[in-house]
Order: structure tokens, then sequence, then C-alpha cells
């Protein structure tokens, strides 16, 4: 009685109740891939097909369903083609959590989930033939599971492989023709109400399955597409059995692929899987290995060659790396090997994963990594910003005018946001002497309300961040480290302040922060109630409109700058209200491509882009931001000792007519002498300005080089406002 | 559905944080041993003169029953929410960073503000939105 129909290659197939798919295709005289023994078991390659656009699906581990679409291999062993159709699925993944994870629901596996449940056990079974294919191991114990509703991953504390043995597939002449099934095939093939036809048993035979058993060792099997005759020896004379079927029982070999992935895992292995495996006499000729195409002819040429070793036959025939994974060959090649006296080792480990996944399947429950956004990430949006994945955030690249957004800062007023910003405050008896361990530059002279520009350079003296220090009170300090540097930073400083009797607070997405700058950004601030403001590289508390700020003055653009950090809970009212008072001035926003030139001519540096992972301050010229007067410092004895030796090479400004890419290489005398960390065009010098790293020729900095085949001149660094007069205005 | 808290960010002593009288009515999440972050805003005197006491709205966080984060968490989460009430866990849901306050009957879902947009997106439609 029909339950339903699936479509095969354009055509409707009927399936039953409880029929895999293959068990509705034999019903209908159709062998999915032409011809091979077939298993009914999920463990050799030759029922697999293209089910509802997923290739390599083992059809005799499907349920058969309704509208199902199912497609045959190519028979030529080409690639099945990927599905042109539909877009790409997300799998489902469902995690659990149980004591024990039981890998086959035979004897053996029930009878030890009754053990475990006597123990009072959280248990959960797993069973191939109810679709649930476990696709691997892993430390934990995880274990992996691909089921008709998605992928399960399951932690536990013990997991059982109870996944009992393969039946040991022909491997002889003939052995890639239809109707050549195993013992158990037959039987369930049987119980299921398919008539084989007339059958001839050979090896053991199948319990209830009317057939022919015959004596002798297999030899072939003879027909053209179908199986017509099984050939045995007896006692050295061949007889020729014809048939309409061959049912071959050649032993069993334990299925136990996923026992050998749990090395050093809490996994026991029960029933037949745990078994020795069965030899199988020595295959004398055909195909040993469907899945690679390898023949007992190519395993004797391997051994020829001196290929004696299981691992080694392997990898010079790829036997046993095909969609069965060595389920059908490994016992051949065993065989194989044994009868020529080679030793034949303990089972080797298995790696994940066992079958073939989809990408989807592989990726079920990953996700891409994370790019927090700020505050004000949905304004940039609505203003139309180019937003890109910059430092670790989303950032908004430009806002459509770079020029525009540049001539704002230089002679108007804009705003940026900087919340990405690294923002800590300690505090505490020690953190003064904490702070001058971790910064170069004397901590204990930075009086409150003031602020400076500091480094940060590790044990080699080698810098990876900088920032500011401020100082609020006696024992209290607000920190800035670069929006990328900063969860590195955080974890510096919480390393070595665990001597200290400090506290720390890491409060980067606690607090907002945006920068008005420009010459105007004075006018602006007062506009929005900041009446009192504090000096050049001074901060202080205000309310900025109606928003409590501390307002630290600084300058990376090089023109008069507020950095105000706020509660990120108001950033959204505090820039749209800054954006209303400005309107009359001109304000743009600016994005990080107008600031990095911005800062590029200032000379200011990009950690990361100009330094190196072997930049000190001196190479850098940087020194002004060390002193190595006031005591000891983390990197200080390295720069001592770093000191002494001539400087190879230093961060320099160049200048020139055209504006190369980063990382261009410098020549001098058409030899490489250095290349370029950032380049930028200055519309107020109309011209292109670099820093680069470049090498010292005979002991000195060369005073031109040619760069992408034009000469650029070295130059004094800050290219724009030497003296800072604008920043300090 | 997940919405800013008001909370207060607690940096002291292990000691000061130990000894403190919570008021019950605020959750108090011991993300480390020297800090916690009070959803609410009654924090009681620590015994650290310089402890770091600010508020903090950089959180956000739903409330949901604890059968439903469970079912949530079995989709999202490669652990499970731990047996003892109440309990803080943090870990990765969905590959972001949450902590999930869980009490008798409820469970609190605490994400930080700068994710909380790209958690709605990684979750299926209806979860915590």
């Amino acid at each position: 009685m029909s339950a339903g129909h699936f479509s095969y290659s354009g055509s409707s197939v009927p399936f039953e109740d409880g029929d895999s798919i293959l068990l509705a295709l034999t019903r209908a005289g159709v062998h999915p891939t032409g011809g091979g023994c077939l298993c009914f078991a999920g463990d050799c390659p030759h029922c697999l097909g293209t089910v509802d656009g997923v290739s390599y699906v083992r059809t005799c581990q499907v349920p058969a369903a309704e509208l199902q679409v199912v497609f045959p291999h190519p028979l030529d062993g080409s690639e099945p083609q990927l599905p042109t159709e539909g877009g790409p699925a997300t799998t489902p993944v469902e995690y659990r959590h149980v004591d024990v994870v039981i890998i086959g629901g035979g004897e053996s596996g029930r009878r030890s989930e009754l053990a475990a449940l006597a123990q009072n056990q959280t248990v959960a079974l797993f069973d191939a033939g109810r679709g649930e294919e476990v696709i691997g191991i892993y430390p934990g114990p995880v274990v992996v599971i691909r089921s008709a509703a998605g992928m399960i991953h399951i932690g536990c504390q013990e997991v059982v492989v109870a996944t009992g043995a393969s039946e040991i597939q022909p491997a002889c002449p003939g052995n890639d023709l239809g109707g050549i099934v195993t013992a158990r095939a037959a039987e369930l093939l049987h119980e299921a109400g398919v008539d084989l036809g007339r059958s001839v048993a050979v090896g053991s035979p199948p319990h209830g399955v009317p057939d022919t058993p015959v004596e002798g060792r297999l030899v072939r099997f003879e027909g053209t597409d179908r199986v017509e005759a099984v050939v045995v020896e007896v006692n050295g004379d061949e007889v020729r059995h014809p048939c309409e079927a061959a049912i071959v029982g050649l032993g069993l070999y334990p299925r136990d692929g996923l026992a050998r992935m749990g090395n050093g895992l809490p996994v026991s292995v029960v029933g037949e899987a745990s078994a020795e495996p069965t030899i199988p006499p020595p295959p004398q000729s055909g195909t040993v290995c469907p899945c690679s195409d390898v023949t007992v002819a190519d395993l004797e040429s391997v051994w020829e060659r001196g290929f004696h070793e299981l691992e080694l036959v392997k990898r010079a025939t790829l036997a046993g790396t095909g969609t069965c994974q060595g389920a059908v060959c490994l016992p051949h090649i065993r065989s194989f090997l044994n009868d020529r006296g080679a030793e034949l080792p303990a089972p080797f480990t298995a790696r994940p994963v066992s079958r073939q996944l989809t990408l989807g399947e592989v990726a079920a429950g990953n996700h891409h990594p994370s790019f927090p956004r700020t505050a004000l990430d949905p304004v940039h949006r609505e203003m139309g910003a180019e937003m890109d994945r910059i430092g670790g955030w989303w950032r908004p690249w430009t806002y459509g005018d770079l020029r525009a957004e540049y001539d704002a800062v230089r002679q108007r007023v804009s705003i940026g946001d900087v919340s990405t910003l690294g923002k800590m405050r300690v505090t505490g008896p020690d953190a003064e002497a904490f702070l001058q361990l971790i910064y170069p530059t004397d901590v204990a002279s930075i009086r409150p309300g003031r602020s400076r520009y500091v480094l940060m350079l590790n044990e080699a003296g080698y810098i990876f961040d900088d920032g500011l220090v401020s100082r609020e009170l006696n024992n209290t300090f607000s920190l800035t480290f670069t929006s990328g540097g900063a969860s590195h930073s955080e974890m510096w400083m919480r390393d070595w302040g665990s001597s200290y009797d400090v506290r720390i607070y890491n409060r980067t997405t606690s607090l907002g922060a945006i920068n008005v700058t420009g010459p105007l950004a004075s006018e602006l601030v007062r506009r929005a109630g900041a009446d009192e403001l504090p000096p050049y590289m001074g901060h202080a508390s205000a309310v900025v409109a109606g928003v409590p700020c501390q307002v630290f003055r600084l300058s990376f653009t090089g023109e008069v700058s507020f950095e105000l950090h706020h509660p990120v809970d108001r950033s959204v009212e505090l820039w749209e209200t800054l954006m209303e008072l400005g309107a009359d001035m001109g304000i743009l926003p600016h994005g990080l491509q107008a600031l990095e030139l911005l800062r590029l001519e200032k000379g200011h540096i990009l950690v990361g882009l100009d330094t190196d992972y072997d930049s000190t301050p001196r190479r850098i010229h940087h020194d002004w931001a060390v002193n190595m007067d006031k005591g000891d410092f983390l990197g200080r004895a390295s720069l001592l000792r770093t000191d002494q030796i001539p400087l190879d090479r230093m961060l320099v400004g160049l200048e020139m007519e055209r504006q190369p890419v980063d990382g261009a290489s410098l020549h001098l005398d058409g030899e490489y002498v250095g290349y370029v960390t950032s380049s930028g065009w200055s519309w107020t010098m109309d011209k292109a300005v670099m820093l680069a790293q470049l090498n010292l020729v005979g002991g000195e900095l060369p005073d031109a080089v040619m760069v992408e085949g034009m000469l650029a001149r070295r130059v004094p660094v800050p290219f724009y406002d030497p003296d800072g007069a604008r920043a300090r205005a | 559905m997940l919405e800013p808290l008001d909370c207060v960010r607690v940096v002291t002593t292990p000691a000061a944080l130990a000894g403190a009288a919570w008021s019950p009515e605020v959750v108090v999440l011991r993300t480390a041993p020297d800090e916690a972050i009070v959803v609410g805003s009654d924090v009681p005197p620590l015994d650290d003169p310089h402890a770091i006491i600010e508020s903090d709205r950089g959180w956000h966080g739903a409330w949901v029953e604890i059968s439903a984060a469970e079912t949530f968490l079995a989709s999202a989460a490669d652990w499970s929410l731990p047996e003892q009430r109440p309990a803080l866990a943090q870990g990765m849901v969905a590959g972001l960073s949450v902590k999930v306050w869980i009490d008798s009957e409820r469970a609190l879902f605490v994400v930080s503000h700068t994710v909380a947009d790209e958690l709605i997106e990684r979750l299926p439609p209806g979860w915590l939105s």
C-alpha cells in the first residue's frame, strides 16, 4: 500500500510506510548508483544520491517522504552538481547536555541505556537507522549528530559507542553489478516484502530468506548490468551458479570509526563494535575500494614499490579516503597486507567527521565575529554614512563627501564619533605607582585636571598602543586607548595591576564620546552650555547640551578639539543637539577617512599602521614621550639597551607631487630603503604627505627617495601647523 | 524584549562586594571577583573608600520565563543554565557575549548595548525582540 511518492530523476516512485529512499527504489527495481553490493546500513557508498539538493546522501538512512526530490549521482564518477536554485538554507542547531550519550540503538546500545538509567543518569541514545547520524566525537566530550531537524551538539560525561559491525563487502570482479546485497540487507528486504528473485547466498546465509546457499571461495560475479551468476572455487575448480540476485555473508568488521575518535576521552565501546575484526580471504582481483576505484592490481603495484604499511598504502592509493572512509576497503587491504607478511597496526585514531556534511551543517551554530556598534550607529546610517569595520567596530568611513568633511574640520567645525576609544578609570592607593609602571611618561607630574599623551610599551620596549592619561583626583585617573587596542590593553592593565591596590574599571561601552573639532569648536561647545572650557591638554566636567560630560581638550586633527565623554544612552541626544546648534556654522560630521588624513597632516601616528612590531619610541621620533629619569617602567630596561644600538630605520615625513599607495616601497639608487606607512593628498598644502619607515643609509637618513617612480623629499613632521598654534587656539 | 537597563557598575575589593548588604530590590551580577553590575540604582555602603561606583547605561536586558530561557539557549548556546538558584551565567549566545541571571522563576538576559541589535538579528524572529 503506497504511503506516498517521491521524485527520482523526474519519475514518480511510490513508497510504503517505514521505507527508506533506498528501500523504495529497490522495490521499484532501481539501483541508485547503477551497481555495487548494497548493505542498507549506511556503511557502503553504493546508495549515494542527491536528496532535495544535498549530494552524497546515503539513501538507505533517509526515510522516504512525499515531495522529496532525488537524483542519482553521475554514473561516470564525476561530481554531482550543486543545486542551482534556492538560497543558502540555515541549518538549525540544538545544544543538549546529558550524562551519557549512547551511539547505536541495537541490542548492546539499548542494554547500555538501561544500565545508565538504572544509575539515575540522564541518557541520550542516537541511532543512524532513525536518521540520527553521529558525525563526530570531540573533546568535552561533545557528540555532534546530524538529524532531519538539524544538527545536535550534545555535551556529556561519557560516550558509549554501540555502533555494531558492518558486513564485509565482496572484493572481486563483478562486484559493481546490480543485484548484490549483504546478508543483513537481504533479511531487511525480505521483511519489507521485497522479492529478490532467484538468489544465491555465498558465505553465511541470511536468516529466513529463501535462497540457494553455495559453498566455496567467491571468485567473481558475472552479468552485464545485474548479476546473472556467482562463480565460486571449490577444491580448485570454478563452479558457476546462475541467479537473479547474490547474497553475500562474508563476515563482520567492527564499525569502530567513532570509537577511534575517542582516544583520551571517556568513550567506551560495547557489542560488535568492540569485537576483533574478521580478516577476510585476501582479495585476488577486482575492485577493493569503490570510492576511489582502487583495484587489487593497484595494491600490488604500490606493494611492489615498497609501500608495506597500511597508512602508506592508503596514502599511495587513496583507498579509504573516499565517501565510506574505509568501511568497504579496509578489511580487504588489511587482508592483502597480512597475506604478504606485513605487520598490521593497531587501529589508528580517527578524526571527525565521519560523514559528508553540507556547509550549512558545518556552520550550524557558528557565527561570524561580532563587530560592535556605537550608540550612534543608527544615526550614522540614517545620515547615509558608508560604514566599515575598523578597529573591531562598525564605524562611519565617510558620509559621502570627503573633501567637505575635511574642510569642515579645517575651516569651520565638525563632529566625529569616537565612542570606540578604549576608556578606563583607575583609582586606589597605588593608582599612581601602578601607572608609573605601565607608562613611560612621568605620571606623577600630571596634575589634576591635566592630560598627557602616552605610549604603551611591552617589556621589550616596543610600542603596542597609545592613548591619553588624565588625572581626575590625586589617586583617580581616566585613561584612553586606541579603539583596536583597547581589549589587549585592558588585559595588560589587569595583568600588571594584580599586585597593586588599584580598582580598574573598563567603561569603554558605558561611555559615548564625540569629538568636536575645528576653528569654531570652542564656540559650538560654549553655545551648548559649557562656559568653562578646559585649556589645551586639560579636562573638566561640564554639562554640554544638557548632557553631563567629561570634556577633554586635545587635538588629533590639528584643530581645536573637545572630546565629550558622556553616558552612552545620551549619545544620540548630544550628537543631534550639536548638529542643530552648529547648523549656521556649517557643521558637518566627519568619518574615519577624513580623520586619517587630518591626523596625517599633523604627523600623528596610528599604532599598528605607522608602527611595526619592533617600533621603539626612538624609531618613531617619540623619545619625547619617554622619561628615562623617572624610575622604572615596563620596557625601560630594554630601551636602555637598545638605545645603545645605532638606529637602522626611522619613521619620517615625506612629501611629493602625487599620492602613492600605502605600503609603497621607497628606493634609493635602485635599492629598497623602506616603505610608506600612511599617505594622503593634503588639500591644505596641495601635495601628497606621507609617513614612512625609512632605512638609514651610511648612518644617515636619505634626504630624498623614489616612490612609485617619483621623487619624494624628506620633510619635518608635522606637515601642518608645526607649532600647534591652531590646536592651542 | 531587550531594553536599556538602569545599572550601576561597582568596582571594588572582593571582600567589599561579598560583605555588602544588597537590597532585595536589585539584581547584583557579580561579573568578576572585583566587579559587579547592579541592575537597579540602590548600592549600599561598601567597605572600600576607593570603590568605583558609577551609573552605567551600557547594558540592555530582557526578562523571560525560565522554561523559555532554557528553550532559547538550547538553540543558541552550547552551555546550559546552572542548577543553582539564584545564579549568574556568562557565555556566548549566538556567538555574542551574554550574561544570564536566573532566579527560581525568571531569567534576565543582559548584553552590551554595542551588540544588542546584532544579537536580535542572529536569533530566530521573536526571541528577545
